[in-house]
């Protein structure tokens, strides 16, 4: 007699047929999502790199020396100091300051929280509360507090008022913007540092005050370590926002932004929405993201590489 | 309850909106022995009290036929009407912007139909006209909607920027002027420009120099001028784009668009040569002198005008607020359609003041005639810019209907139907008509004013691109009238340009960054020359 249990499959046992009929309902969603946006979006874009628009038939043409023309388009227009050369700048600025300044205050903000420190309440509710709001709601309040609040505040203070204010004048508005993401973007990042730290193990620290560890000490040998694995996600996610990322701009001005405060990010969006897009420029804008990919793929796996390897809790 | 059971009615809550998203029942229910004609339309500015007006109109001559309007804003944009046409089901499209290059699409992909036979061969003699409707379009855009002698689109509205001013102010301040050129409160109004008594410039400046004695008058009276949508640089530009056409008038002004023909200084242009007219005609350092020297003096406009805070709609409050609150303001620079946009705030200052003389409707407001030059170099007449010339009526290839849709939109550009069209949206469509006392009477007064103001002029459409080779291998200049980009300025903010305190500002660094570069434009005329000449 054959004592051996038989295998529970989709075929022969009725749970597992709902399970699995569950499981693939659930997945369906995703999958279709990574079908139509990743993997559809991209070969689209891979095809208009190719393509040029023919205003006779309202209709793309193919022609591999199109990909020639559209790349020489994009890097005149990087190269020549125009909008796309600003725009690069700008990025740039934005990304040095998000690594730079904001990314150390978050952790020492954290660290400060998570220490409860004095005041730290306080700071908690202060920095978060731009992203309890909606950020149009939040856009809105920053824009009348420049251009309303700040000249009542400071009547003699001319910058304030100068060309209409800060946000209207062409040599104030990126540093003005950067400031607002300054402002809006330490509540994120300091909740989740913070979290993580929470969940250092309380006889761990026990331990190091029993070692005479100072607080200098417990940053970097204890609460360091264990955000390290948000920092290094922030680290080479932040190489994309190079191109992706940076001040919302367009929720600001819509199509009207002048060219000392563009950014990639948007300078490619404008191409292909609002008031400035055409159907022209879809070849241009789709090549345009093939080499970001290009540019940035490499450097995001060197990066994650290099940061793995240099995580202190290995 | 299961995961599934969750999972169930979710799905299903999700589906019913989606299923209420596209349904395209209307109020009225349809009637199985009638023939239905949807009507997807744009519901803007122009509001949707006419379309209805004219459904009962012409329902009274067909009764066979029920007119059914499908109103949509976001759902109206031209993008997404290109990208997801069988999800709609409108025998008719009144779409308020369609670029070249998306009609170009519309009409590539085969979904606008035909419609030569209801526009062009048939006249109108249904609704007791000779004239056919093509013969009624307004010349200037007509060139624009013929597919080499067939008709796929048709122009919907005609809307132009203006100076628009406060009428109870100009009297309670005595802001109008006499033949002698004293102000006055409007007792004895001076003949205007057009030399006619009773027409909507009289009492108001005639020349340049008179427009900024009325501004340094307002001054010396407490009053900010003017305040308008700074920040953006359409409003302001397209109302110098009309100051531009007036100054130069009809035949140089169209030059742009057709780019051959012959211009008063210029002389002889060819489309080889037509480059120069970007820089070269004197309209444009007329203009470029007027805007500098008003916007030179912050006096003269409202502290917000240039804050990014300020949007079309705040600067219509604080125009409109600025009677009972604060320091008057004269004027704002705007679009036909402010009236309407604006209509909650005065119906809410009617209210709230009990005075139903600031109500929509009631409270009175005037255009400003456009300063002539003071050396007389102005052209003689008006000639109004439009910017809709690319607000598109089109027929659904797709319609089963097609004959009743036909003879609606003969309807709608019959006398009749353009009146009613009109009279409830209170802006004019570009067609030969006259509107009627009886119509006249159901319009605002600012509705009033604008139809003498554009009926007795020449109309001209500022972002059209008439000339072939601007459709073609020179689309990338197809917008380089209207927009005003400059190499000195490339956001085409003529007004925040000239905002004092910044070096290097001057009308002679603007007009030298408007230059087209003459190789560039040669090279694509070449090829378009090589491509369209045998």
């Amino acid at each position: 007699m054959n004592n051996t249990k038989k295998k529970k499959t989709i075929f022969n046992n009725k749970t597992r047929r709902e399970q699995f009929v569950l499981y693939w309902a659930l997945l369906l969603i995703p999958l279709v999502q990574f079908v139509l946006m990743y993997i559809c979006v991209n070969f689209r874009s891979i095809l208009f790199s190719f393509q040029k628009y023919d205003f006779d038939t309202a209709e793309y043409v193919f022609n591999f020396t199109f990909f020639k023309d559209n790349l020489i388009t994009i890097l005149r227009e990087l190269f020549s100091g125009e909008t796309l050369g600003i725009a690069w700048w700008n990025s740039t600025k934005s990304y040095l300051l998000t690594l730079l300044i904001i990314m150390p205050i978050q952790i020492i903000v954290a660290f400060f929280i998570y220490k409860k420190m004095w005041f730290s309440k306080f700071l908690q509710i202060v920095l978060y509360f731009p992203n309890m709001i909606a950020g149009m709601t939040t856009i809105i309040a920053f824009k009348y507090f420049i251009e309303k609040g700040l000249p009542n505040i400071f009547p003699t203070v001319e910058i304030f008022r100068k060309l209409g204010g800060l946000l209207a004048n062409n040599d104030t508005i990126f540093n003005t913007l950067l400031f607002y993401v300054f402002w809006t973007s330490l509540g994120g990042g300091m909740i989740m540092m913070t979290g993580q730290m929470s969940r250092i193990d309380k006889e761990v620290l026990e331990a190091a005050q029993i070692d005479g560890v100072n607080i200098f000490q417990e940053f970097i040998h204890i609460a360091f370590p264990v955000i390290y694995p948000i920092l290094i996600i922030q680290l080479y996610t932040g190489i994309i926002a190079i191109f992706t990322g940076g001040p919302p701009l367009y929720q600001f001005f819509a199509s009207n932004v002048p060219n000392q405060a563009q950014t990639i990010q948007y300078y490619f969006f404008t191409l292909i929405i609002g008031s400035t897009s055409s159907p022209a420029n879809f070849p241009k804008a789709a090549l345009g993201g093939v080499l970001f990919t290009v540019v940035a793929a490499p450097i995001v796996f060197t990066l994650k590489w290099v940061l793995e390897r240099l995580d202190p809790n290995r | 309850m299961t995961i599934k059971k969750l999972l169930f009615i979710g799905l299903f809550i999700l589906s019913s909106f989606l299923l209420v998203g596209c349904n395209k029942e209307t109020e009225e229910t349809a009637d199985p022995t009638r023939t239905q004609v949807y009507i997807n339309f744009y519901n803007g500015g122009l509001g949707e009290k006419w379309l209805p007006e004219l459904k009962e109109a012409f329902e009274k001559l067909h009764p066979e036929i029920q007119i059914r309007p499908i109103p949509g804003k976001s759902t109206m944009d031209s993008g997404t009407v290109l990208n997801n046409f069988d999800a709609y089901e409108g025998d008719i499209f009144f779409m308020d912007y369609v670029g070249s290059e998306d009609l170009k699409q519309f009409m590539a992909k085969g979904y606008t139909a035909d419609i030569t036979k209801y526009i062009k061969e048939e006249t109108l003699r249904e609704f007791n006209e000779n004239k056919s409707v093509w013969d009624k379009i307004t010349p200037a855009i007509k060139e624009y909607y013929n597919q080499d002698g067939k008709i796929y689109a048709l122009p919907w509205y005609q809307a132009s920027y203006q100076m628009i001013y406060d009428v109870a102010l100009f009297e309670s301040e005595s802001l109008y002027v006499s033949d002698d050129g004293t102000f006055n409160n409007g007792s004895n109004k001076s003949k205007g420009q057009d030399g006619i008594k009773g027409t909507f410039d009289d009492g108001l400046p005639v020349t340049q120099s008179d427009f900024f004695n009325l501004l340094d008058k307002m001054v010396e009276k407490g009053i900010t001028p003017l305040t308008f949508f700074g920040s953006q640089a359409y409003y302001f530009t397209s109302y110098l784009t009309n100051m531009f056409a007036d100054y130069e008038g009809y035949n140089d002004f169209m030059l742009n668009y057709v780019l051959e023909g012959t211009d008063s200084d210029l002389g002889e242009i060819t489309l080889e040569e037509a480059y120069k007219l970007k820089s070269e005609q004197k309209g444009k350092e007329y203009v470029l002198r007027f805007a500098q020297r008003l916007i030179d003096n912050p006096s003269y406009y409202s502290n917000n005008t240039f804050q990014t805070s300020q949007d079309n709609f705040t600067a219509q409050d604080e125009f409109l607020l600025s009677s009972k609150q604060g320091k008057s303001i004269a004027m704002i620079v705007e679009g036909p359609w402010w009236e309407r946009e604006a209509s909650v705030t005065m119906e809410d200052m009617a209210g709230a003041f009990g005075d139903e003389n600031l109500n929509y409707g009631k409270r009175r407001f005037g255009i400003m005639p456009m300063p002539l030059a003071d050396d007389n170099s102005s052209s003689e007449g008006n000639t109004v810019a439009c910017t809709s010339g690319r607000s598109v009526i089109f027929m659904n290839n797709n319609s089963n209907v097609k004959d009743a849709a036909g003879l609606f939109l003969q309807f709608c550009m019959s006398d009749e139907g353009l009146r009613i069209a009109t009279a409830y949206s209170g802006m004019m469509r570009p067609y030969e008509y006259k509107m009627t006392d009886e119509y006249l009477n159901l319009m605002t007064p600012y509705g009033r004013e604008l139809y003498q103001y554009e009926n007795n002029a020449k109309i001209v459409f500022e972002e059209v691109p008439v000339s072939k080779f601007l459709q073609t291998e020179g689309s990338r200049y197809c917008s380089y009238l209207y927009t005003w980009v400059s190499s000195a300025d490339t956001t085409a903010n003529v007004a925040k340009y000239f905002q004092p305190g910044q070096q290097g500002h001057t009308v002679e660094a603007f007009l030298k960054g408007l230059e087209n570069n003459e190789t560039q434009w040669k090279d694509l005329v070449e090829e378009y020359r090589f491509r369209t000449e045998d």
